[in-house]
């Protein structure tokens, strides 16, 4: 099953995380929602699902 | 794939921060465009961008917090971007940090856990609220499929 954890602190900050998506299905699925949230600041694919790290930082 | 995304919250829908404020116990109040502050801006933190001194005290519409004298003003945003800005005055005989956080945090996590519940839901999920630790709510949302 595909599931989606979200994370509010008590000083109101958001993470996101995906979990059980094939390929780049998960950004998809998170997209929206982040979007809905408001601006991503670091979106990081994980490690162990790939033979090199790969991480992206969005500043907007 | 998983990945991890981190997001820095912007007030963008009305619905969701009314829902906080009701999930808060403060009180909505539409149209209203005057909130309750010290007055007198004493310049000693920056403003928003695209606000000058004489913007302070003006909004949209204002946030009533039972407990406080001081108000919370819904401005739009003024920096070319959507949405909207929570106005405060954190000086603390106005009783908003007492009642708020010392960020206003509490209302801006009320937000984002209305927000998000509203997005996920709208996209066929399943959502479970948790209380973690510390303070921290996370939403579990599931979906067999998609």
């Amino acid at each position: 099953m595909k599931t989606i954890t979200i994370e509010i602190d008590a000083e109101g900050n958001v993470k996101v995380e995906a979990h059980g998506y094939k390929g780049i299905g998960c950004k998809d699925a998170t997209k929206a929602l982040e979007k809905a949230l408001g601006a991503v600041t670091e979106d990081k694919d994980k490690p162990e699902l790939y033979q090199s790290e790969s991480v992206i930082t969005v500043k907007r | 794939m998983s990945h991890v995304a981190r997001v820095a919250v912007e007030v963008r829908d009305l619905e969701a921060l009314k829902a906080a404020c009701k999930q808060l116990g403060l009180e909505w109040r539409e149209g209203q465009t005057k909130y309750a502050w010290y007055g007198v801006s004493v310049g000693d933190y920056p403003l928003p961008v695209g606000f000058a001194k004489e913007d302070l005290g003006h909004c949209e519409h204002a946030i009533h917090v039972p407990g406080a004298e001081y108000e919370v003003g819904v401005c739009r945003r003024r920096d070319g971007k959507p949405g909207f800005e929570l106005l405060w005055d954190f000086y603390s005989p106005g009783g908003l940090t007492a009642q708020l956080g010392t960020n206003g945090q509490k209302l801006v996590q009320g937000y984002a856990i209305a927000v998000a519940t509203k997005a996920a839901k709208a996209q066929g999920y399943t959502v479970k609220q948790e209380a973690g630790t510390d303070g921290k709510v996370r939403l579990v949302l599931s979906k067999w499929g998609g």
